[in-house]
């Protein structure tokens, strides 16, 4: 070797070794996720292909889809790995009914891994929670408005129902931990449970046409007992949930008939539906008259164990004609509640507390002007978020 | 400001008043003489504070106030379309026997204004980890920061000195519109080095060290409000969380070293040098459900940095001559990784908390450039330039990706400067008028995104269309200076206006002012 070229070595190694150090080439995982959707017996295999099936990542905001096989089956490639929702869609109509499949699962994808994902067949009712207002506004002065939050509840069917007798029901749990009640099978826990006055023929609502259920129902726009800001004017709601104390309080409406209080563990001096979206609800009808109704409710009870004799309410699923899982983001998504059969999605307000902003069903279709809302029992798919509340408005 | 730091200030004018009263040089000088100290030791051109032993032997300082303006809408994405910036600064160089001293002291204030999507206090720092908002509200940008520095090398033995340098950046700087960052900055830079000289031949060695701690904390001021904080990981990549207030902490550790060779023969001076670096910088974020908190800190990036850079820095000088080479050739990797981790249940009670599931290498980038200056200088006398003349090339190429879902971007870039200055002298005053054009030539590009949503269409695309773009500048300056026999040397002002000028018809606007003292 020359000598010049024995000066050269030691720089060229330099050189390499600098060079070695960081390689600008993300050593990326990729994996394949192959889902299974295990549907019921009651499924027949032909529609086995078809369903939809959502994989989300509940850390960046970015969903997958992809349909299944003949086999149920449906693969995902080049998976980053994280933590991911397996959200299945299916309906298909059979000897003219029409059900809805839905599954839902949470995958930690941190390998190449098959799943099943547990699909139910749902059951749809003529009743249908339309829109939840739960976000509440703010007042010119910054302040926060909540009491303008309300529930919209529409009649489905092509058929005349009443609305007498159903009843709100709020999840026990906040959605900030695992839900405390898992282990009970077909049944929810409840904080709230309010029920609409009427002995089953008071309050008939026509085909495509709902019902609102207000916190308070006034003019909310009102400058001088609302909020100029607020969005919504519920002076007209048909129901109210009113909260008597006698020391007053709540704001007892001029033409909503008020709730009956069936349980309020929390009782304060108003419903309050959680702002950030704590408060998962359902509506239910309970059997019988509103003192079979109560009489249940009272020797359905169950004290939480880690709480001080606080009682919940318990309602069975089959009770259940809608439920909407609200929950705060994705982060908090994996604390579900609602069983599978009841939403096997959820659905969120991702502008936050005090936006003014609620989740509204998405319509389906329209029958001679009668508004149908998507309802197959998944709200992931049937809700629309961050949309301005309007109470008896079809759109 | 502060009592405190006008306090600071009234005590750096007053010392460097009283110094003032003493000149102990009697050499003619200029402010452009300042500019100078690179040329006639090119050892200035490295980051060894030893090889500042070869510094011209005269002691020289000044104190200026300078005020800076930037308008036009020719900027990037994350530019406000205005700068207004005021700084003070003085510095000075002594010699004190064989010992050489460098010192200086700066305070800055500057309001950006209509700065958008950006949280964080420099987002061009070559880093995708940012936090930014998406509110577009035309922010201002009000940042108040400190820089001192401080340079010795003194022999030791025969043949050799060592040499000491320390930088220190300390500031904060907040915005004025929710959700409103208050970003608290601080930078130190460390070098040690030592210099071997022979009367032919210098060879230096010297480790830096520097560390970079940005502390954000993000509010919303308006009550019971909320908003969206983006957590940028690359490209349109991004987590996002609603909160009323978010807390954000970026730390940087740089660790490297430079060696040197020195080249002595009658009259050039060369040096060729070259320095790597490893830095490593984590993004960790406190944050829980609705707001900020440090009790559950999410881990979210790391970036990984190394920094490669050969350049050779020469003059050779002949009677009123000098012809000064700068070149180098820079290549940074950088390597980024994101933290998977979720907010679990943890123990019995109900707590919750970030649990950590892995690293994931997701980034990748490759910055290189390649740069070539020419100076002439024809001298009035020694310190005093007659006529300077700038010739520059550089070559830069920058290439991103990030896996899953793939992306890239790269461009390569041609630029050419080209500037000249003349200096006339009457009697006490001086006369300096220069002027300047700069090309920028886009000689390819190419970008590849996975999808279309509101990061890329507020930043990524802007930001590459802004790399891209054919671009062209002129610049003119003007200086006087005029000799004082009391207290100070000369005092001088500069009036500097340039543009820049895209092809796509938008432009930006510089004008300089800067008015000072020499002594």
């Amino acid at each position: 070797m020359a000598p010049r070229m024995k000066h050269m070595v030691p720089l060229v190694a330099l050189l390499a070794l600098l060079n070695s150090c960081i390689e600008p080439d993300p050593d990326a995982h990729a994996y394949s996720v192959q889902i299974t959707a295990a549907f019921d017996e009651e499924v027949p295999q032909p529609f086995y292909s078809g369903a939809k099936v959502v994989l989300a990542n509940l850390t960046k905001s970015y969903s997958l889809t992809a349909y299944t096989n003949d086999s149920g089956k449906v693969s995902f490639n080049n998976i980053e790995p994280g933590f991911y929702s397996a959200n299945v869609v299916h309906s298909f109509s059979d000897a003219g009914a029409i059900f809805h499949l839905n599954g839902y699962a949470l995958l930690d994808v941190f390998d190449t891994m098959e799943d099943t994902v547990p699909v139910v067949t749902s059951k749809t009712n003529a009743w249908v929670i339309k829109q939840y207002y739960y976000s509440a506004c703010l007042t010119p002065a910054g302040n926060q408005y909540s009491d303008d939050q309300f529930i919209e509840i529409h009649n489905n069917s092509d058929m005349v129902q009443y609305v007498d007798g159903i009843s709100v029901i709020e999840h026990e749990s906040y959605s900030l931990e695992e839900n405390y009640w898992k282990f009970l099978e077909d049944t929810i826990v409840a904080r709230m449970i309010m029920t609409i006055p009427g002995n089953g023929t008071d309050y008939p609502v026509q085909p495509g046409e709902s019902i609102v259920i207000a916190r308070d129902a006034i003019n909310h726009q009102d400058s001088v007992l609302g909020n100029p800001l607020c969005p919504v004017n519920l002076e007209f709601a048909e129901f109210e949930f009113f909260v008597f104390r006698e020391t007053g309080g709540d704001l007892d409406a001029l033409y909503a008939d008020n709730m009956i209080e069936n349980l309020f563990t929390f009782r304060g001096s108003d419903v309050v539906f959680h702002t950030r979206g704590g408060s998962a609800i359902a509506i239910a009808l309970i059997p019988g008259t509103q003192e079979e109704k109560q009489e249940f409710v009272d020797n359905h009870q169950v004290l939480k164990i880690t709480s001080s004799d606080r009682y919940y309410g318990k309602v069975p699923n089959e009770y259940i004609l809608d439920a909407v899982e609200v929950t705060w983001d994705e982060d908090h998504a994996i604390y579900k509640r609602f069983p599978l059969e009841l939403d096997a999605g959820y659905t969120y307000v991702p502008a936050g507390a005090r936006s003014g902003l609620c989740v509204r069903r998405k319509v389906d279709t329209v029958i001679e002007g009668r508004y149908i809302y998507q309802d197959t029992n998944n709200s992931t798919e049937d809700f629309i978020k961050d949309v301005v509340p309007k109470p008896w408005i079809n759109e | 400001m502060s009592k405190r730091t006008l306090f600071i200030i009234w005590s750096l004018v007053m010392a460097v008043t009283v110094h003032a009263h003493e000149p102990d040089s009697t050499a003619r000088v200029s402010e452009a003489t300042f500019d100078l100290f690179p040329v006639m030791n090119p050892w200035l051109g490295t980051t060894n504070p030893a090889g500042m032993r070869f510094n011209p032997g005269i002691d020289i300082g000044d104190l200026t106030l300078n005020h800076e303006r930037i308008n036009g809408d020719f900027r990037r994405p994350q530019e406000g379309d205005s700068l207004r910036n005021y700084y003070l600064k003085t510095s000075s160089y002594k010699r004190i026997q064989n010992t050489m001293l460098f010192g200086s002291f700066m305070y800055e204030k500057s309001y950006e204004r209509n700065c958008n999507f950006n949280l964080v206090n420099d987002p061009y720092r070559h880093t995708p980890y940012l936090l930014i908002d998406t509110l577009g509200r035309n922010d201002l940008y009000d940042r108040e920061y400190f820089n001192m520095r401080g340079v010795l090398s003194t022999p030791f033995a025969r043949y050799f000195s060592y040499g000491l340098s320390v930088n220190m950046d300390v500031g904060l700087s907040s915005q004025d519109r929710d959700p409103r960052p208050k970003n608290k900055v601080l930078n130190l830079d460390v070098a040690q080095g030592l210099l071997f000289t022979t009367p032919g031949v210098s060879m230096g060695v010297n480790m830096l060290y520097s560390y970079y701690n940005e502390d954000i904390e993000a509010d919303i001021i308006q009550e019971n409000v909320q908003h969206a904080f983006f957590q940028l990981h690359g490209f349109d990549t991004y987590t996002s969380h609603v909160a009323a207030s978010f807390y954000r902490l970026y730390e940087r550790t740089t660790f490297g070293g430079e060696g040197q060779l020195g080249l002595h023969s009658g009259g050039l001076h060369s040096v060729f040098g070259t320095k790597f670096l490893y830095m490593t910088e984590t993004a960790d974020d406190g944050r829980k459900a609705g707001d900020a908190s440090w009790s559950y800190m999410k881990n979210d990036s790391e970036l990984q940095v190394n920094l490669l850079k050969i350049f050779n820095t020469s003059t050779f000088s002949h009677g009123h001559f000098h012809h000064h080479l700068d070149a180098g050739y820079t290549i940074r990797y950088m390597l980024g990784a994101e933290f998977l981790q979720r907010l679990e249940q943890v123990g019995e009670a109900g707590a919750v908390d970030w649990v950590d599931y892995g690293r994931e290498e997701k980034y990748g980038a490759t910055y290189s450039d390649l740069d070539l200056g020419y100076t002439f200088l024809l001298m009035k006398n020694r310190y005093l330039p007659g006529l300077e003349v700038n010739l520059g090339l550089a070559y830069e190429e920058s290439d991103q990706l990030y896996k899953l879902p793939d992306m890239n971007a790269s461009f390569r870039n041609r630029n050419l400067t080209g500037s000249a200055k003349k200096t006339f002298y009457a009697g006490r005053h001086e006369l300096k008028i220069g002027a300047g054009v700069f090309f920028r030539k886009n000689l390819a590009s190419t970008q590849d995104l996975a999808r279309e949503n509101v990061i890329t269409t507020l930043l990524v695309v802007p930001e590459f269309i802004y790399n891209t773009q054919n671009t062209s500048g002129k610049w003119l300056s003007a200086s006087w200076s005029v000799g004082l026999d009391r207290l100070f040397r000369k005092y001088y002002a500069t009036l500097y206006l340039g543009t820049v000028n895209a092809e796509d018809g938008t432009a930006r606007q510089q004008i300089k002012l800067n008015t000072g003292l020499i002594f």
